[in-house]
């Protein structure tokens, strides 16, 4: 165990993080060209989006300059501002980190909301400046930020260049060096934690984990410390970085354990698997929870696919156990799903991998934020979908998250950063500067106002300059209301939403018009209202489908006109009905983008 | 009963809108494509007869259409019509008085041995006494004249060949030649037209006594001049909606039957011809194009005159077999189309059988719920202010409702 280091790599995005990884891979003979392709980041959207969405890990043999033989264990972790919670899990695995600043950026806001997240977990910090090759790096800067921002002696920070391999060598030495090797013993009781898992078709789920001690082999059996349910072990092994099944995993390795657990949905990432002859054995403390932040609902377009979307989702929450989801059902849109995510991305991200991975389209609600509504007897309510609102009467005031959002923007954009915060009622609570072109700027922010395309605007009027992190703060009441949609009478209850009552009918207004041409005319006219209660706030009408009609009979071509009618008929099946108008599917999934 | 249609894909010049088969220019072939129809005939005429065709041959009604028919002049239309005479030993066109067969059509049963209604498509410009007097004494009993507008800029407007004047001269001659039972098709939609011009046009031809008329709404059919470059005063179909209402006032107001969504005729004078389209009675198509429903089998020949004129026999591009089921929806669609007569689910039932009509029916039921269709009893009917909006209808009838919401 002693020439075993646990470590991962921590980074504010676009850092280098992967390249990184991908250096180190080859490095130690696991790979032999990248031909750029980052290894860890095996999904395509994860590729497509240069952000690492899973955890994942890879076990590395490493022979140090003091002639020993190491085993490092590097754990991948997500580099995305939504992702904070996947990061503590993989933290926690390890006894250290790498914290790696772009040279050309230098600290960043996930630079330090990570760091943090290192620092509270107890990690051994190794500061590492990357990206030294390029022409504009600012490597005493950076070491200055570092000083500066975090506490960390810069002098201390490695010079590397991951992109060509520079100071790559030095980092292994450090890590090999500064990082503990794991404590624990291999003839203690069984306890390891499950920072991930997979699902194999196969296989059934397979939980990536750290033992802190005690040992693993085929033919074991282990328990699940929250549920109690016993399995049998068929396989163990380490990651290289495919899976490769191995006689014994013991205390200090990271690695697999595969036993045949076929049921989706008994795994959860943060359970510790101990053994079933020790059942006494105390579970290893919670992660740092995370609680969802934004909800949306999702409906299969075709009401039959309902249980296969279900199995989706179930597959897919073993992947990302920060997901949590349940059955709603909606007037207009038939039985679905309730998920919860940790922001925007994570929800964008997850809707299009569902798309992808299990073929399933998917119609998805507008997002909300959970609403904390207090009611006249005093007690409150927690609301995650605007359709559930208790009635107007009975409620004494609502409250609405507010996040701590820092943004880090070189000096020249604070005036267009502070103005597009104003706009969304955001409360600038200090004003810092790390260094001369940099300020950080920290504001009280309603989520709901975040979730509504804040980021991407934000990266627009900073011409991508601008970074961000943010942290729950608590709950703020404000005046708000419920808006409802009404497609010819009819309440269409996925498309209500929640505003602040001053900016309710313009938003309304927005809605209702981008509503109207999403609709097609129909064999009647069409009202759309929004309203708040029985308070209507804003209308539009479709007029009456005037004509279409197939009149020439083509010398009694009827396959041709019949054919036309079918035509017809089938993109009609895109259709959702509300009452008796055909709403497309579009509509609900082009509302969803429709804040402005 | 059963009707036969012959293609003549002949014009002297396209019109703007048009996605038919024909073609300009081509005049040159009409004498080898009359004996290239005649071919084809004979291929489906008793003595040459095989298979599922075999002694199903025998017409209730012809009809001559185009393209432009009255471009085979005098001495082509002879050639064909003697040659299928003696090909068709069914088909005769003796009885041919207009009007006292027309008026049994509703009473009609089973199949007669005799043409009831054989009607030629004329164009105003090419209709000369000497082709109507021929086309009389062949025995045509019913002329279709593609009249479109009586407005010269409208006509122009779309490639039109003749004028208002030559239209109303053509009708007149056919009258005085004998014929009694004339149609003319209108077209609303064209570029500049308004009521004004579409009531003048209304008010002519009714004034001329003629005793059905045809109404198209212009639609703009992919790959036509007037798809491709669209003129600005084209009325939007909301104005073709509103000209339509109107003219279906005007017509209905001069004692006319709003029969069919695009026919309307005096009582006593529906094509016969048309009407069996619509009751998915069988026919036969001869030429390229030519579509034909026959032992329940929907085919049609290729678009393709040469290959024709070199093979005749050997057009037909597909063959369509529907399910009893979709066939029993197929014919509910094309009743419906009959606004007076409506669509009798009993006969339909006694047709198809049960199991291929009730869910057909629950559609029905569900759409004469939305005030879509009438029902009275077991007949159903458009509704009729869903007259132009009819497609979203048939296409209910045809298909499965949306799935609703739980």
């Amino acid at each position: 165990m002693e020439n075993i280091r646990n470590f991962c790599i921590i980074a504010h995005i676009d850092h280098g993080k992967s390249t990184l990884a991908d250096r180190m891979l080859e490095m130690t003979g696991m790979i032999h060209t990248t031909e750029n392709a980052q290894v860890l980041d095996s999904m395509d959207l994860e590729r497509e989006r240069g952000i690492t969405i899973k955890a994942k890990s890879v076990r590395m043999p490493f022979k140090s300059q003091d002639g020993k033989d190491y085993i490092l264990n590097l754990i991948d972790t997500p580099g995305h501002v939504d992702f904070n919670y996947e990061v503590s899990r993989s933290l926690k695995a390890c006894e250290g980190a790498v914290l790696l600043v772009d040279a050309s950026q230098g600290v960043e806001a996930q630079t330090i909301a990570n760091a943090y997240l290192a620092i509270d977990a107890g990690l051994e910090i190794i500061p590492v400046i990357n990206k030294i090759d390029l022409p504009n790096a600012m490597v005493e800067e950076c070491r200055q930020q570092l000083q500066d921002t975090l506490g960390i002696p810069g002098k201390s920070a490695l010079l590397v260049s991951a992109k060509d391999g520079t100071g790559v060598g030095e980092l292994f030495e450090a890590i090999v060096t500064l990082v503990p090797p794991p404590k624990g013993s291999a003839s203690e009781p069984l306890k390891c934690l499950i920072f991930d898992s997979f699902y194999d078709t196969y296989r059934g789920v397979i939980p990536h984990i750290r033992i802190f001690s005690g040992s693993l082999k085929k033919g074991d059996k282990i328990m699940i410390k929250s549920t109690g349910q016993i399995h049998d072990v068929d396989e163990v092994g380490y990651f290289i970085p495919e899976l490769k099944p191995a006689e014994i995993i013991t205390a200090g390795d990271v690695g697999y354990v595969g036993a045949i657990i076929k049921k989706v949905g008994s795994i959860h990432v943060g359970d510790t698997i101990i053994s079933p002859e020790h059942p006494e054995t105390e579970g290893i403390p919670g992660f740092r929870h995370t609680q969802p932040m934004v909800f949306c609902g999702i409906y299969p377009i075709n009401t039959n696919d309902y249980i296969k979307l279900t199995a989706a989702l179930e597959k897919f929450q073993l992947n990302d156990s920060s997901i949590i989801y349940e059955k709603e059902s909606s007037a207009a849109l038939g039985w679905g799903y309730r998920l919860g995510f940790m922001g925007m991305l994570h929800m964008e991200i997850t809707l299009e991998r569902l798309k992808r991975e299990y073929g399933q389209e998917l119609i998805a609600t507008m997002p909300s934020v959970i609403y904390k509504v207090v009611l006249t007897d005093g007690t409150s309510q927690m609301i995650d979908n605007p359709s559930k609102f208790p009635d107007p009467t009975r409620i004494d005031h609502i409250e609405e998250p507010i996040i701590t959002l820092r943004v880090f923007v070189p000096t020249e954009f604070v005036g267009p950063i502070m103005a597009l915060s104003d706009e969304k009622r955001a409360k600038l609570v200090a004003m810092e500067h790390p260094d001369k072109k940099r300020a950080m700027l920290t504001y009280e922010f309603p989520l709901a106002e975040m979730i509504t395309g804040y980021y991407d605007k934000l990266k627009s009027v900073s011409r991508g300059y601008a970074s961000m992190d943010y942290d729950f703060l608590g709950y703020k009441a404000g005046d708000f209301v419920k808006v409802d949609i009404l497609v010819k009478e009819n309440q269409v209850d996925a498309l209500s939403f929640i505003s602040i009552r001053e900016s309710a009918s313009t938003k309304s207004r927005g809605l209702i018009h981008k509503l109207r041409k999403l609709i097609p005319r129909q064999n009647f006219e069409i009202p759309l209202q929004a309203a708040i209660g029985g308070k209507i706030i804003a209308r539009e009408d479709i007029v009456a489908l005037r004509k279409d009609v197939l009149a020439k009979c083509y010398g009694g071509d009827i396959t041709r006109k019949r054919k036309l009618l079918e035509k017809q008929a089938e993109g009609k099946k895109k259709m959702k009905m509300v009452g008796s108008v055909e709403v497309p599917q579009e509509a609900f999934l082009l509302l969803l983008k429709m804040e402005e | 009963m059963k009707g036969l249609y012959i293609h003549i894909p002949f014009c002297v010049r396209k019109c703007s809108y048009c996605d038919f088969y024909s073609l300009p220019d081509r005049q040159s072939a009409i004498a080898g494509y009359v004996q290239a129809v005649l071919q084809e005939a004979r291929e489906y005429s008793p003595s040459f007869l095989s298979g599922d065709l075999k002694g199903e041959l025998s017409f209730q009604t012809l009809y001559l259409g185009g393209g432009t028919p009255s471009l085979l002049g005098p001495q082509n239309i002879q050639t064909l019509i003697s040659g299928l005479l003696s090909l068709v030993p069914s088909l005769s066109m003796g009885e041919g008085q207009d009007k006292g067969v027309q008026q049994k059509w509703a009473r009609f049963k089973g199949d007669g041995l005799q043409l009831f209604e054989s009607t030629l498509e004329v164009n105003p410009e090419s209709a000369t006494s000497e082709f109507l007097r021929t086309a009389k004494n062949l025995g045509f009993n019913r002329l279709s004249f593609g009249i479109q507008s009586l407005s010269d800029a409208e006509l122009q407007s779309v490639g039109r060949i003749h004028t208002a004047a030559q239209a109303i001269n053509a009708i007149k001659l056919a009258q005085q030649t004998g014929f009694q039972n004339i149609s003319a098709d209108l077209i609303i939609g064209l570029p500049g037209q308004n009521w004004n011009s579409l009531h003048s046009s209304l008010e002519a031809l009714t004034g001329l006594g003629l005793p059905h008329l045809s109404i198209y709404c212009l639609s703009l059919e992919t790959g036509t001049p007037l798809a491709l470059d669209p003129p600005t005063d084209l009325p939007s179909d909301d104005v073709q909606a509103e000209l339509f209402a109107q003219a279906r006032a005007f017509l209905l107001d001069k004692g006319l039957i709003h029969y069919e969504i695009s026919n309307f005729a005096c009582p006593g004078f529906e094509c016969l011809h048309n009407l069996n389209y619509w009751r998915g009675g069988e026919y036969l198509g001869l030429g390229p194009a030519a579509a034909s429903h026959i032992n329940n089998r929907r085919f049609k020949n290729k678009n393709d005159l040469d290959a024709y004129l070199q093979n005749p026999t050997g057009q037909i591009e597909y063959v369509e077999e529907l399910s009893p089921k979709d066939k029993a929806a197929e014919e509910a669609m094309l009743r419906l189309r009959l606004l007076e007569e409506g669509l009798d689910t009993d006969d339909l039932t006694v047709k198809f059988g049960p199991a291929n009509t009730s869910e057909i029916i629950r559609r029905l039921d569900r759409m004469a719920q939305e005030s879509l269709l009438l029902k009275t009893g077991v007949i159903y009917r458009l509704c009729p202010n869903h007259i132009l909006t009819s497609n979203p209808i048939f296409s209910r009838v045809l298909a499965d409702d949306i799935s609703s919401s739980p």
